[in-house]
């Protein structure tokens, strides 16, 4: 029972976040989750502190915290043009949710909200994510940017898995710097 | 440093690059003194794995010496000799805390790809594409190990390095599909390939308390060397019907658990094995399985398949209702390598098993690209290559 009124609490929060989003032209949806092997409260600390996501989040250039609620982000694609906007947060509850939604004018409009509710067995925490956003079409051509993993559905997917890495281990894993027998990496006294 | 990379379909050669650097806090960098070439790297020589890149570094069977850790290495020390599984485990998400590291959630940095193509990805490997994570291999001077005091295992003095080489992928790979098969006493087990990692399932078998194992394959040194392990063979060439054949020798029941060691390149002759080479030519299929559909066909009611062989697509022409009809079970995957090193290191100090005995050629790192040749054309005799490097 309990479980049924959770569900749909959180059915009208997304409800209402569509309805947010709906104001915004053309809008995209995401629904995303991921389970990570740490308690409700460890990861909520951890998102709700913005000083930690450009540890995980991909392409983030900066972001600056204004005040409690409200952040300003820049992210530069690594195949694709700079983004920045102005976020406030709307709603919040300890070890269970964020919501957001980006204020004042940018390309990319957006309203999100993320979950954390304790998983099954030992599994730790179900993360899940609901977003609806705009992109600008000219500038982010959306079948342009799927085939590269850079339009915000892949984006928020790698984030994630971003996410669970940084905090099941400590670190993100990378091949950014490896060695390999491409023009650009050789040794040296081979460039020509 | 000197590092061997792959440029295309039978295109591999040495480039002088960057040496490795630590990237992440747990990590090491190894300077390497022995590695293998592996059956499952010339799929990627014959290019039929995909998601390769030009340049990419090769090799996942790869053991040498400690000579950088990062800060949060806490197990691993500078001067450590060890041996790196071919596959790379966190050591902490849930897959690897039940001991199925080949099932990392968090090593692969390009989830996406494989999310893709398999809906979930496994660990990345070293050296085996960039769905697989993109990691440089270990056919080099020196190589990266991330997540080093998980993907290790440390040897002590005065064990040769032949002798624990194959502990990074074949001896564990071949120990596990016998596991797999859950063996009983009494048991015939069937193995279709007689390469190297056949060679480790034969004696890992009968270490597992199987009657007798059975080996298939068409080149006779493979064959000798498997019967030098006490298995009975059989050259598909020289058969009318190898299923007759292992219908009679298990009076009719057929083998209890059959093992694929040969993975998506069978080099069978039937009717089904030319269609996959002519479909796989023209890129309706990817994957020439007419091992496992063997495999499938042999097993007795009720049995194992096993399969390491490596398979990276879509199959044709599976025989799902044989299998189905039989209630056959199916165990397969990357070999959860971390799992089975120490055990296995013990038994080759006690002396149970001695798998440098499938070495046939001991080269340097400048002789790789002609080794690689030498292997996928089956010339000289090849099973095993072994590149000593410094």
């Amino acid at each position: 029972m309990q479980n049924t009124n959770q569900l749909k609490t959180e059915r009208t929060k997304y409800d209402s976040n569509a309805l947010m989003a709906r104001k915004l032209k053309d809008e995209e949806k995401i629904h995303r989750s991921i389970t990570i092997k740490k308690s409700p409260a460890e990861i909520y600390t951890f998102f709700r502190n913005f000083g930690n996501l450009p540890y995980f989040m991909k392409d983030l250039v900066s972001l600056t915290v204004h005040s409690e609620t409200m952040s300003h982000w820049v992210v530069q694609l690594e195949h694709g043009p700079k983004v920045e906007w102005d976020a406030e947060i709307i709603e919040e509850k300890y070890a269970e949710m964020l919501s957001w939604k980006t204020v004042g004018k940018t390309e990319v409009q957006q309203a999100g909200t993320i979950w954390f509710t304790k998983a099954p067995q030992e599994y730790g925490t179900i993360v899940r994510l609901h977003m609806a956003y705009t992109i600008p079409a000219g500038k982010i051509g959306k079948i342009a940017t799927q085939l590269v993993g850079e339009d915000p559905d892949s984006i928020m997917l790698t984030n994630l898995t971003r996410l669970k890495a940084y905090l099941e281990t400590g670190e993100v894993p990378t091949t950014k710097g490896q060695p390999s027998g491409r023009e650009e990496d050789l040794a040296p006294e081979m460039k020509h | 440093m000197k590092a061997l990379c792959w440029f295309g379909k039978h295109e591999v050669a040495l480039r002088n690059v960057k040496e490795p650097q630590i990237l992440n806090p747990h990590d090491a960098i190894v300077k390497v003194t022995s590695a293998a070439i592996c059956g499952s790297d010339l799929h990627i020589y014959n290019g039929t794995i995909p998601t390769m890149e030009k340049g990419d570094i090769l090799g996942h069977e790869t053991m040498g010496e400690v000579v950088a850790v990062g800060k949060l290495v806490k197990k691993v020390e500078l001067g450590n000799r060890i041996v790196i599984p071919f596959d790379i485990a966190c050591g902490r998400c849930h897959h690897c805390e039940i001991e199925e590291y080949s099932s990392c959630d968090n090593t692969n940095p390009n989830t996406y790809l494989a999310d893709k193509l398999y809906g979930h990805s496994g660990a990345a490997l070293f050296g085996y594409s960039h769905m697989y994570g993109g990691y440089a291999g270990g056919q080099a001077e020196y190589i990266r190990v991330p997540f080093v005091d998980t993907n290790s295992l440390v040897i002590p003095e005065g064990i040769p390095d032949e002798k624990v080489l194959f502990l990074s992928d074949i001896l564990p790979t071949g120990y596990m599909a016998a596991e797999n098969c859950n063996i009983k006493p009494g048991d015939t087990v069937a193995i279709w390939g007689a390469g190297p990692v056949a060679q480790m399932a034969i004696r890992s078998a009968y270490m597992l308390g199987a009657e007798r194992v059975i080996a298939i394959d068409h080149f006779d040194k493979r064959l000798e060397m498997a019967q030098l392990s006490k298995a009975h063979t059989i050259n598909f060439e020289n058969t009318d019907s190898v299923l007759d054949e292992l219908s009679y020798l298990t009076g009719g029941r057929g083998p209890d658990s059959c093992i694929d060691a040969v993975g998506m390149e069978a080099h069978g002759h039937s009717i089904t094995a030319t269609l996959d080479r002519a479909k796989m030519a023209v890129g309706l299929a990817t994957d020439r399985p007419d091992a496992l559909r063997q495999a499938i066909q042999a097993c007795k009611k009720g049995g194992t398949v096993s399969i390491p062989g490596v398979y990276g697509g879509v199959l044709d022409k599976m025989p799902f209702g044989a299998a189905f009809g039989k209630g056959l079970t199916f165990k397969m995957g990357q070999t959860h390598t971390q799992k089975y090193m120490p055990l296995l290191l013990n038994k080759i100090i006690r002396g149970e098993i001695d798998p440098s005995f499938v070495i046939t050629h001991r080269i340097n790192l400048q002789d790789t690209p002609k080794a690689y040749q030498l292997f996928n054309d089956q010339k000289d005799d090849c099973i095993k290559v072994v590149i000593n490097m410094h």
